[in-house]
């Protein structure tokens, strides 16, 4: 894993998912062609309607699903590849915990098997409890927690084995004002220690205020990269960009 | 799924075929373990069948003895009556017809179930006159398994008894009874056999041990009773 | 890496008793005292070779449907409930996390059948049973029938994604397993080609528990030999591996 790799490459990334019913075969498009690169120390925001292929993308470049075609780097390393998981941080969109453990229990677990050191373990679990503010209640089982409390034991342990690369898919989805600004402040200083953090977003105020770039997907083809720069320079901002390539975008072939 | 590992599991099967194919040509058991065709299984098929499916044939022999002992306590005969008696007359008595295919069923499941036979064997002899169907019987037990020799030491009791040669019966008998997979029954005919021949501080000594070891109601009774009789005749164990 | 697989097998080990394990050894209990003593006192003299085979019988049934129902929820239940998402985020290898699973399964699992042990020597004792080591050594292979229904349940829960159809796979290869000897039979006394290959390629398939049930012929006079320890468990335990290399197969080609 050298610094000259860029921390996320998709080369011609494509996703089909195949259904099998009664001997009939379904395929619906996950992403097609999508070609991209984020760099290091980049926040990168996904902007896309609902369906347009953002967990999809997200979920390729963890591994949770396998290309059709292309290929997915990280940090040089051709996913799925250990090395690259120990560098990379998730948040899902609505995490899912062992009801029955407490944070802290949780967090030790996942602590476990991201193969953190037993003596620094309990350190840093305790550091990025309280970067989320969920000291008091770590004590108590997952199932009392209300999903505010989830989102925030969510960013515990994607930051717990102090990644690189942060990956957040809908981070801000539900959140209350109050959440929304702890939630980009977060990712300012995520940002701010020199971690690259990608996060997939249809919240375009949110996005355009913490991103250097932003990649718009639409029907699964990403259809254009925009820089901050080119954003602001712009009469309508991020917004009226966005509304531009969505509508002018034509229709896919579904194969 | 990879080749590399389609081609390490094919060969951990392949081993632990080959290693099985070794442990078929080292593992006892008995050609006499297949189902198939034996005559006495056909009205209780279901139950034994399924009790070979789940690897449970010692417990389906159990089951077996169990109905056999049932059939042999239901009312067609008190145990006393048929006992003494019947060696002395020689009448041959036609009750419970079907204690050998009960018995066959039986040691079908589990060829090493000895007790089954001795047990089966020793009430078809001493108690129901059918010496040749408790002979036929020892003989199957001893093919099954012949370093089980007792089963040559009943035949030979049931041989004497034929003959009424029942000195030579006592003697065998006695011999039987030191070990503890002797049914309380055969215990039960040497009591009576020795109270018989007026040995009746022996016959009290046997009923006594009836009395202390067999889990048997039936014989627990009659063990009892035997008892008061002699105790009345001033004899004690 | 040991750690993570470890973390896994601990996790496995804590859930199976959170999800009440524990009252399938509660059940045993009660009933292997209320069969017995229906048996005790209709066997007469057997009595206590009654509860001695019924108990070892119990003890195995239990522990199988124990861990069947464990393995087929294990990793079903887990995708179903999306937490296995944070686990394969980590540079935890998909094969880490099936064999971490099946061994905290089969750990707890055989916890249950040593406390169940320990119930049924102790009604034995009671009913004056002098200890026989054979009992000993039916145990383990007990152990080992449970290891490899564990991991053909693992399989077919993931080779086929339903609960159901999972349990009812594996109880079938369990149930056709006991039946070696009298499908080498068929095989012997058979005159169609077709069907001896058939016989004989279900016999290779099938998990032959023949060589793991102990329980049932450790009475044969002769046996069982000191090979049967050795190739018996060897089998098992390759039988085991293999189907656990075939889910780590199914697994690492599952999306999620």
């Amino acid at each position: 894993m050298g610094d000259s790799h860029p921390a996320i490459l998709l080369n011609s990334l494509t996703k089909v998912y195949r259904r099998s019913h009664l001997g009939r075969v379904r395929t619906t498009l996950g992403v097609e062609q999508l070609s991209l690169t984020v760099e290091k120390g980049e926040v990168f925001g996904l902007l896309g309607l609902n369906g347009s292929g953002k967990t999809t993308t997200i979920k390729l470049i963890l591994g949770l699903l396998f290309p059709t075609e292309g290929t997915v780097d990280v940090w040089g390393l051709r996913m799925p590849h250990p090395a690259a998981k120990t560098k990379m941080g998730y948040l899902p969109e609505m995490p899912y915990f062992y009801r029955y453990l407490s944070a802290r229990e949780v967090l030790r677990f996942y602590g476990n098997v991201s193969g953190l050191p037993s003596e620094t373990m309990g350190p840093r679990i305790e550091s990025v409890l309280k970067t989320v503010r969920m000291t008091d209640h770590a004590h108590r089982p997952m199932r009392e927690y209300s999903k505010g409390m989830l989102q925030r034991i969510g960013l515990a342990q994607a930051m717990l084995h102090d990644p690189e690369i942060l990956i957040f898919d809908e981070p801000v989805t539900g959140l209350d004002p109050l959440g929304l600004k702890e939630m980009r402040e977060l990712i300012q200083s995520l940002n701010a220690q020199g971690k690259t953090v990608f996060f997939s977003s249809h919240s375009i105020s949110e996005v355009e205020k913490v991103c250097h770039r932003v990649g718009i997907l639409v029907k699964g083809r990403l259809q254009r990269v925009i820089s901050q720069s080119e954003w602001s320079q712009t009469a309508g901002g991020l917004e009226g960009l966005f509304v531009d390539v969505v509508t002018s975008a034509g229709p896919m072939e579904v194969r | 799924m990879s080749i590399k590992r389609t081609v390490l599991t094919a060969g951990i099967f392949f081993m632990a075929f080959l290693f099985s194919a070794q442990a078929i040509s080292t593992v006892f058991f008995t050609p006499r373990w297949p189902l198939f065709g034996a005559p006495s299984m056909q009205d209780n098929a279901l139950l034994d069948v399924s009790g070979v499916f789940i690897g449970a044939r010692r417990f389906a022999a159990d089951l077996a003895f169990i109905q056999l002992l049932q059939y042999y306590g239901s009312e067609e005969t008190e145990h006393e009556e048929g006992e003494a008696d019947s060696l002395a007359a020689g009448v041959s008595l036609s009750f419970y017809p079907h204690l050998l295919t009960y018995a066959r069923r039986s040691v079908g499941l589990d060829p090493y179930f000895h007790d089954v036979y001795l047990f089966a064997a020793g009430a078809l002899a001493f108690n129901l006159n059918r010496a040749e169907e408790a002979l036929s019987l020892l003989a199957e037990g001893k093919k099954a398994d012949p370093t089980f020799w007792r089963y040559q030491l009943y035949a030979g009791a049931i041989a004497f008894r034929k003959s009424f040669q029942m000195d030579k019966v006592i003697e065998l008998l006695e011999e039987a009874i030191q070990y503890p997979d002797c049914p309380p029954l055969l215990e039960n005919i040497l009591g009576n056999l020795h109270k018989k021949k007026g040995n009746y501080a022996r016959a009290a000594q046997i009923f006594r041990h009836i009395l202390e070891t067999s889990r048997d109601q039936g014989y627990l009774d009659a063990a009892r009773r035997q008892l008061e009789t002699l105790r009345s005749m001033g004899y004690t164990a | 890496m040991m750690k993570s697989l470890l973390s896994i097998a601990r996790y496995t080990f804590v859930q199976q008793f959170r999800n009440r394990l524990y009252l399938v050894v509660l059940f045993f209990g009660a009933l292997l005292m209320g069969v017995s003593l229906l048996f005790g006192a209709l066997a007469a003299e057997q009595e206590v070779r009654v509860i001695f085979d019924l108990g070892l019988l119990l003890t195995e049934l239990f522990g199988i449907v124990a861990v069947l129902f464990g393995a087929v929820t294990l990793v079903l239940e887990e995708m179903e409930s999306k937490t296995i998402y944070l686990l394969l985020t980590r540079p935890l290898p998909r094969g880490f996390y099936i064999v971490g699973r099946y061994l905290g399964l089969v750990v707890s699992v055989v916890i249950s059948l040593l406390l169940m042990g320990v119930i049924h020597v102790t009604l034995l004792g009671i009913k004056g049973w002098s200890f026989d080591p054979h009992y000993l050594a039916a145990l383990p292979f007990i152990y080992l029938k449970v290891c490899v229904v564990g991991a053909l349940a693992v399989f077919f829960s993931l080779f086929s994604s339903s609960a159901v159809a999972s349990v009812v796979f594996t109880l079938f290869f369990s149930l056709l397993g006991h039946f070696g000897s009298e499908l080498t039979f068929l095989a012997r006394k058979s005159e169609s080609v077709l069907s001896v290959l058939l016989v004989k390629t279900i016999i290779v398939i099938m998990p032959n528990f023949q060589f793991l049930n102990y329980r049932d012929v450790w009475h044969i006079p002769g046996s069982p030999p000191l090979s049967l320890w050795v190739w018996g468990g060897a089998y098992a335990v390759l039988y085991a591996a293999a189907c656990l290399s075939l889910s780590i197969a199914l697994f690492s080609r599952k999306e999620f």
